[in-house]
């Protein structure tokens, strides 16, 4: 067969490459699976105290945050766009959430709504950012850079010299709570993936998200609305901010700016590792499952071997850089900014 | 006092020239929030006062400078303030072993972080955002490493080597000279020189700089080179200025040297921009600060201007005529 290519009618050679091109797709495909295992068995081997039925619990509810926060990121980032805000949309979140059930600030006693309440702003901000994006024509990145920044400002805003304790006895019952061994929290999150994966496999929306991420242009001329499907998945976001920041709030029972601090970037490698292309259309919310699972049983496993913690977030840069370089499109002509 | 005259002419002369309504509104802004500033706490224009925005501004100033190559080939580098934090907590550290020579290896230092950026970028063909977010977070963890995560002082048998700080020419502090002197180098590089020039035209049009022959590699690798060197010239001003190696001390400056270059005119989509003009941005940013700190703002209305400062200094520069124009 190979010595006859060049004799080879065209039709035969197109096949032949088309059949190349499939099987390397389908092992890119199944990468990420194949990084998890590998993961999963070299810690089980070398982290101790990592295969136990304590340290999945743990697995679990680490899961929680960096989990929801890809849902909302996979989808802006098969736009093309990426969503920087969470650092500081996701600790204002978390903040509001304390001042509004009984805390040590004030008299509010929200209850169960003050969840809500936090994760509608967070999706009004979302809202914002992909407005500001679309109609400014302002580069996605740069609008919720700036956008984090202006959230953090108010987050801190909201406690004068001193973060805000959450007394409310509903948080310990949700974070002490589990179904069939899933804390609540982790269920919360996983309610998240499967509404992400409905939106992404049984609406429009989630079509025509592919479709603009793999050719913007294209998708315009064909009568997609464009700059509305880019403003949705930006609102998307924002509520998977929000419940994010809830979350880490409902956890550790206090408002401090910095709940946000360490999201964005666990996700971004997630989604990235997860197989979702960086430059759009290409990959899902199931990778993302899969990217977020390896990420957080990395950290978990660095965690239990006594890792110090700067040299773990360094890693996640050096996993992101290599994850990018390897899935990016390297052609001649290919323009990257 | 010298400085605000001075932008003041550079707006009318630019006024004249170019209709470029961010830089005029950035000189605008500047004078008439001068003049709130005074109206409110006179002190705001006390001799020292100036001196003190001057110095403020020269290590935001030489940032924006550096970072404003990177606009102009619409990418980006969000490493710079970790890369500051980093030469702050080197510089600190090294003096107590190499004394002065210090000061060159966190240039060489700054130089290989602009250098890694730029091949990460073009080699790979990493967009220039995650590659220098990625960057970012490795930089920031190895000061955070090295300082044990604490500012560490520096201690009196190293002060001589950074006496040099406190001299000034009447009101203008030798820091500003410094970051002056490193604006002229780089507005040259802008304008006189080829690889200058190369980054301007592949930031308006990617396919016809290559077209054409210009070697783009080159001149993508030589803005984020100098825009490392910029950033840890910025991170030695701030350890000499503060007396310590912050681990965290250039964190907020990614996002206000930006702003400077936007305020200053360069558009993020490309092609368009000039060094000199940075000084209109940093100075309107650093007046900002310093006026609210004067006037007795709180600290965190900062980030909440700044953040609105950067989307709109980018909006008035972004083209809105091609509407065919895809932003990601």
């Amino acid at each position: 067969m190979e010595k006859k290519q060049y004799t080879s009618p065209i039709a035969e050679e197109f096949a032949y490459e088309m059949r190349r091109q499939t099987r390397k797709a389908k092992i890119i495909n199944y990468a990420p699976v194949g990084v998890l295992a590998f993961f999963f068995a070299l810690l089980s081997a070398i982290a101790p105290g990592f295969l136990s039925l304590y340290n999945f619990r743990t697995i679990l509810n680490q899961l929680s945050v960096p989990l929801v926060m890809t849902m909302g990121l996979t989808f802006v980032i098969l736009l093309g766009c990426t969503d920087l805000s969470g650092e500081g949309l996701g600790g204002f979140c978390g903040c509001l959430v304390t001042l509004l059930v009984i805390n040590t600030k004030n008299a509010n006693d929200f209850g169960a709504p003050a969840f809500l309440i936090a994760i509608c702003c967070g999706l009004a901000v979302g809202l914002f950012s992909g407005f500001i994006h679309v109609k400014g024509k302002i580069p996605s990145f740069m609008v919720t850079y700036a956008i984090s920044s202006i959230m953090s400002g108010f987050a801190v805003m909201s406690y004068r010299g001193q973060p805000a304790m959450a007394k409310d006895p509903l948080l310990t019952k949700i974070t002490s709570g589990s179904v069939l061994g899933i804390p609540y929290l982790t269920v919360a999150s996983l309610l998240v993936f499967v509404a992400a994966f409905f939106l992404q496999n049984y609406t429009r929306f989630g079509a025509y998200v592919m479709a603009i991420g793999d050719n913007e242009a294209v998708a315009r001329n064909t009568g997609v609305n464009v700059d509305r499907i880019k403003m949705k998945v930006f609102i998307w976001a924002g509520f998977c901010i929000g419940v994010s920041g809830v979350i880490s709030a409902i956890r550790v029972a206090r408002g401090d700016v910095g709940l946000g601090k360490d999201t964005v970037f666990p996700a971004i490698t997630a989604v990235v590792v997860g197989g979702t292309t960086l430059t759009g259309g290409k990959g899902g919310v199931v990778n993302s499952l899969v990217g977020a699972l390896i990420v957080t049983i990395i950290n978990n496993g660095l965690i239990l071997m006594g890792v110090n913690m700067y040299i773990r977030s360094a890693l996640q840069g050096v996993i992101i850089i290599i994850a990018v370089a390897l899935s990016v499109n390297r052609g001649k002509k290919v323009i990257v900014k | 006092m010298n400085e605000t005259s001075g932008s003041v002419l550079d707006i009318l002369k630019s006024m004249l020239s170019s209709e470029n309504l961010s830089k005029i509104l950035s000189v605008a802004s500047i004078v008439v929030l001068s003049l709130v500033f005074v109206a409110i706490n006179p002190r705001f224009m006390v001799s020292r006062n100036i001196t003190n925005i001057l110095n403020d501004m020269s290590p935001l100033w030489v940032m924006a400078c550096g970072v404003a190559f990177v606009l102009m080939l619409s990418s980006i580098d969000l490493s710079l303030g970790s890369i500051a934090s980093c030469s702050a907590v080197m510089l600190t550290v090294l003096f107590n072993s190499i004394g002065p020579g210090a000061y060159i290896v966190v240039i060489i230092y700054g130089m290989l972080a602009g250098l890694i950026n730029g091949m990460l970028h073009t080699y790979l063909k990493i967009p220039s955002f995650i590659a220098t977010l990625c960057t970012q977070s490795i930089w920031q963890s190895v000061a955070l490493l090295i300082s044990g995560a604490k500012p560490l002082p520096m201690l009196p048998p190293v002060w001589p080597y950074i006496e040099w700080v406190k001299i000034t020419f009447g009101v203008v502090p030798i820091l500003f000279i410094i970051s002056f002197l490193l604006m002229l180098l780089y507005t040259v590089i802008q304008k006189k020189t080829k690889v200058g020039r190369t980054m301007l035209a592949l930031g308006e049009n990617e396919s016809a700089a290559r077209l054409i022959g210009l070697n783009i590699n080159q001149a993508k690798i030589t803005a984020f080179f100098l825009s490392g060197i910029a950033a840890s010239v910025g991170g030695i001003i701030f350890a000499v200025k503060l007396k310590s190696g912050i681990p965290t001390v250039g964190a907020q400056y990614n996002l206000m040297a930006i702003a400077s270059a936007a305020l200053g005119g360069v558009a993020l989509s490309g092609g368009k921009g000039d060094i000199l003009m940075t000084i209109i941005g940093a100075g309107l940013i650093i007046i900002i600060q310093n006026g609210m700190n004067v006037i007795a703002v709180d600290g965190y209305w900062q980030q909440i201007v700044f953040g609105a400062l950067v989307l709109i200094a980018i909006y008035m520069n972004a083209d809105h005529n091609r509407r065919d124009l895809v932003v990601k």
